[in-house]
């Protein structure tokens, strides 16, 4: 008997015989299609944001494909007629040009070491959240394009036609993924499934496929030089807040330079730091750690965004946005780069940068002006993470700290994916917070160093319009931080990196809104004792210091 | 022979209260009850949620198994329940964000009516028709309490999204008053001008 109640509302509600059962689809995964409904999916790129970005790529046609008015939730995605010519000649350029690709399409064995490690599938049960099984959705195109057993067999060797649904399934799943790479950690082969996601969203975008929530930003980036649009008076303006605060706590006055040519030093930072909360008082920190060693640096207006949304859409573009910072320090003729608290930043710089735009031959490899260290991890690529810097100073006994003035907080410490997968970045920001915190905490084995859970919602999938998807898929990480908070009394988040200050703040307030999530040098700026100081009553957010309440 | 024992349990059950057959059923029923959350799960969803036993690599398994066990207990005491196991909450906070309709995320609490009456016999419970009524009034009250929590995760999640868009324009709010909708405005006016100079 219908439910005339929920049939007059319009929405279904579970019923009998069994009031949980029967849902779940049972059918083969190549036939259970992918549906969009509102809250499953990031909003479809506008068009003038596809217009642009093919016009700043226009050496490259056809990477973004047409652009054009489309509705996700529409059976037709007004995809241009030969779009399965265009994709599979996609494929095809990329198996010719990315051997690593080649590898990833052949040699799965299917032994499932990957299927449990996903945060999206330990969040959702769907097998198609199973790294092996998203990449399936790629392979078994593969296999019918372009091998002899796919072409052959068909369905009974794994492969299937391009379509549609494919398509569909596409969207939904390479947007389920965030490159986060924990997969690859417990891969035999090394199968690094993020490249599979990489060039999943290469092809969508090939035929105009393609969210806007990453497209903006790129194309922010390649217009102001930073995600947000900001301009540069903008930008000056927004530091020159953060100097303010930091007189009105510290007594100090900074006044940090743009644009200098001749500085030895460029700094590069994601823009969320100036602009975003709890981003800005990283920034705070950043501006106290310089003037308390007195480097000679220069923040940029051009270069103002250390992320690279281009990494989340094509090579073509990470390449682009990338070349920006290395342009502008050759401009400025700088010697090296010191870059910010930011993930994926890192990625490109140590995964992509040298062979796309690199050896950068006209900087030095970097040289601590300081301690005297050569940096030779980032002898090519001349740049250096704030924590890698930071990390060294103390070391050398070059910085004042007090840790007891953040006392007021008992901090754990989130690997991000890319600083602990990408560049093997996971002592550093351990010896930064043992010397500027007396309170430290890890949370499990398990879930941190190599192994370290993801935020949920990186690769630009750090929008609102899929709230629910981002706090399901941040679980595991979230469930880590509730263990220290309730066994330890843990109320500090740190991290390195801008999207995940961001998009763990939004987890931690859903999931243990007892916790702040910080940037580890909102935490240095907090123990830094700078000369001609005054007293401290309050750290970088105005929050009172521990025996300094009311 | 058999014959014999079955009249003999049958005799020894109806001299049992429903709560000391819930407690003497206790693993039979949080197992099936637990198999019967799992199966909202797709199959290979539920296999690694039933079988991985490490809470941080598996913590919707572990929520249920801790908070199906922690309730049930509670259950059994036949006393008022007035508060879920942490596991539960965690469970039912995660359901809230699992792309289900409220009546599916928390048909699971009412599944324990049957959970319980698959397994001790309706023919026995039937004559136990009051303390039935007892146990189905403890499960409601469970089932409301559970909404309770998922009712207030759903409010949460658009408090998360306002704070969300809030943080991203801290300087801009606090110290300019230029909130995001201004400098919408100021984009358009922007345009306005890029057009008059085409134009001219």
């Amino acid at each position: 008997m219908a439910n005339l109640k929920a049939d007059e509302l319009g929405v279904k509600v579970a019923s009998d015989p069994s009031l949980t059962t029967g849902a779940v689809p049972a059918k083969d995964w190549m036939d259970t299609p992918a549906v969009f409904e509102p809250g499953n999916y990031c909003y479809q790129g506008k068009s003038e944001k596809v217009e642009y970005i093919s016009d700043a790529l226009k050496n490259n046609p056809g990477l973004f494909g047409e652009p054009r008015d489309w509705d996700i939730e529409s059976e037709d995605w007004k995809l241009p007629e030969n779009w399965k010519e265009i994709i599979i000649n996609g494929i095809k350029e990329r198996l010719d040009k990315f051997r690593s690709f080649k590898i990833f399409m052949d040699c799965c064995v299917r032994c499932g070491a990957c299927a449990d490690k996903c945060h999206f599938f330990l969040g959702t049960g769907d097998p198609k959240n199973m790294p092996v099984l998203r990449a399936e959705l790629m392979r078994s195109i593969y296999r019918n394009e372009f091998t002899k057993a796919g072409k052959i067999l068909g369905r009974l060797a794994g492969a299937r036609e391009m379509t549609f649904a494919v398509l569909k399934e596409w969207f939904m799943y390479f947007y389920q993924c965030t490159e986060c790479r924990r997969c690859s950690v417990f891969c035999p082969y090394g199968i690094d499934t993020a490249e599979i996601t990489m060039m999943g969203r290469e092809l969508l975008h090939l035929v105009g496929v393609n969210t806007n929530w990453i497209l903006e930003p790129a194309s922010n980036s390649n217009r102001t030089g930073n995600h947000m649009g900001l301009q540069p008076h903008t930008l000056k303006e927004n530091v020159e807040y953060l100097c303010d605060d930091i007189e009105e706590i510290t007594g100090i006055r900074i006044t940090p330079t743009w644009n200098r040519k001749g500085a030895e030093v460029l700094f590069i930072t994601p823009s969320a730091d100036v602009f975003a909360e709890p981003g800005i008082y990283t920034a705070m920190g950043y501006l106290l750690l310089f003037e308390h060693i007195g480097l000679d640096y220069t923040w940029s207006t051009y270069a103002s965004e250390g992320g690279n949304f281009g990494l989340f859409t094509n090579n073509e573009l990470m390449k682009k946005l990338n070349a920006k910072m290395y342009a502008e320090a050759k401009r400025l003729g700088v010697k090296w780069i010191i870059g910010g608290e930011c993930g994926h930043m890192w990625r490109v710089l140590h995964q992509y940068m040298d062979t796309m735009n690199g050896p950068a031959d006209f900087l030095e490899v970097p040289k601590s002006p300081i301690t005297g260290t050569v940096f030779e991890n980032a002898a090519t690529t001349k740049m250096v993470h704030i924590s890698e810097f930071t990390a060294d100073l103390i070391k050398h006994g070059k910085l004042k700290l007090d840790p007891s003035r953040n006392d007021h907080r008992k901090v754990t410490f989130h690997d991000s994916c890319n600083t602990s997968r990408a560049m093997g970045m996971l002592e550093e920001p351990r010896e930064i917070l043992k010397a500027v915190v007396n309170n430290f905490q890890e949370m499990p084995e398990n879930t941190i160093r190599e192994t370290t859970f993801c935020c949920g919602s990186g690769t630009g999938l750090n929008t609102g319009e899929i709230m629910d998807l981002r706090m399901r898929a941040g679980l595991p990480r979230a469930n880590a931080v509730q263990y220290v908070h309730e066994k330890n009394d843990v109320n500090t988040l740190g991290c390195v990196c801008a999207i995940d200050r961001a998009t763990l703040s939004a987890l931690i307030d859903y999931w243990v809104p007892e916790v702040q999530v910080c940037g580890l040098s909102e935490l240095v700026g907090n123990a830094l004792v700078m000369d001609g100081e005054k007293e401290k009553e309050t750290g970088l957010r105005f929050e009172a210091l521990e025996g300094m309440e009311g | 022979m058999v014959v014999f024992e079955i009249i003999e349990q049958i005799g020894r059950i109806s001299d049992m209260s429903l709560q000391e057959l819930l407690i003497e059923n206790k693993l039979k029923i949080v197992s099936t009850w637990i198999d019967r959350v799992m199966s909202t799960y797709s199959a290979d969803g539920a296999r690694f949620f039933k079988s991985q036993k490490d809470r941080f690599a598996n913590p919707l398994g572990y929520s249920v198994e801790k908070g199906i066990e922690g309730l049930f207990a509670s259950i059994c005491t036949g006393e008022k329940i007035v508060d879920l196991p942490n596991e539960l909450f965690q469970f039912i906070k995660l359901r809230a964000v699992q792309d289900m309709e409220p009546s599916k995320a928390l048909a699971f609490l009412y599944e324990l009516k049957d959970v319980v009456r698959e397994i001790c016999g309706i023919e026995i419970l039937s004559s136990m028709s009051e303390e039935w009524a007892d146990f189905d009034r403890i499960v409601d009250q469970v089932a409301l309490l559970g909404f309770d929590v998922y009712a207030k995760d759903r409010e949460l999640i658009y408090q998360v999204k306002i704070q969300e868009m809030k943080r991203g324009n801290h300087v801009m709010l606090a110290k300019g008053g230029r909130c995001p909708s201004s400098l919408m405005r100021g984009n358009k006016e922007e345009k306005k001008e890029l057009r008059v100079i085409k134009d001219c």
